[in-house]
């Protein structure tokens, strides 16, 4: 079977795995080693970091093959999977990330309501801005609380439903909804200069 | 805040930036959503808010993507391939 053609989310090819095909993990690897590089790459901002949790996602994902449940689809569970090491590295090197409490909601909302005319700053597709824009992007994701970072990257970047995320992480979807909508706002704050107003 | 919403209270201004993404991702019910749209075509400062909003998520496109190196790659397969392997001669 080529890898152009494989659904690595049927149960056929859960099966295969589950019976430790060799040619199986070498599919699922090669379908998802980029994505998962990415989603390492951007919580983590290390290549060294992206290359490690690259492979403790797989090793894990192997390792518990067997247990998993199918709550979501099996790129979404390596996804948390990886997600979580690479939270977990960054944890280990004392993140100095302030987790946002729900108390503190009320006022990074009433602040980032803080605004005046809507007004681009800088031309985000002239080609030398876009150097500036991507720094600034990685930045503004880098600095977004644990718990908010992986899941706006799975969401906005990867495009992962809310539901599948939920199942990921174990998380009612209400809470992903929020902590989704907290990381959007955010990630508005930060790129104040592109509205060319103090946001 | 530093705006004035003429038709509604700073409450109704907050409440409706509290549902902003859900009115994204199209998951207000038909009465929240016909509640948010009514407030939102009132209130010059929402709409602005909004805008950048929608906007500041619109910039991802500029994110470039990123691969894995291929020398890690060809590593990690060849283990992945043997681990597997090797497991599979266990059971």
């Amino acid at each position: 079977m080529s890898q152009d053609t494989v659904d690595i989310d049927s149960p056929e090819f859960l099966e295969r795995l589950r019976k430790y095909d060799p040619d199986a993990f070498t599919l699922l690897f090669r379908a998802l080693k980029d994505r998962i590089y990415g989603l390492a790459l951007r919580l983590t901002r290390n290549r060294d970091d992206a290359e490690e949790v690259l492979q403790e996602a797989f090793f894990a994902a192997f390792d518990k093959i067997e247990t998993f449940k199918g709550n979501s689809r099996l790129s979404t569970w390596i996804y948390a999977i990886a997600s979580n090491a690479a939270l977990s590295r960054l944890r280990k090197k004392e993140s100095k990330n302030v987790t946002l409490t729900d108390e503190l909601l009320p006022t990074l909302e009433k602040n980032l309501f803080n605004r005046g005319e809507l007004v681009f700053a800088v031309d985000p597709s002239d080609p030398t801005m876009q150097h500036e824009l991507e720094q600034k992007l990685e930045e503004a994701i880098e600095t977004l609380p644990e718990g908010h970072k992986e899941i706006f990257v799975m969401k906005e970047l990867e495009h992962i439903p809310i539901k599948e995320i939920a199942a990921a992480f174990d998380l009612n979807p209400g809470a992903v909804k929020t902590r989704l909508h907290r990381a959007r706002l955010m990630l508005r704050s930060r790129l104040s200069d592109y509205w060319g107003v103090p946001v | 805040m530093n705006h004035q919403c003429h038709e509604h209270g700073e409450f109704d201004c907050q409440k409706y930036v509290e549902l902003m993404s859900e009115y994204l991702d199209n998951e207000l019910g038909p009465a929240d959503r016909e509640l948010w749209q009514r407030h939102f075509d009132g209130c010059d400062p929402c709409q602005k808010f909004f805008a950048s909003f929608e906007s500041s998520l619109d910039l991802l496109q500029y994110l470039q993507k990123h691969s894995c190196p291929e020398n890690v790659a060809m590593r990690l397969e060849d283990i992945l391939k043997e681990k597997a392997r090797s497991r599979q001669q266990r059971v």
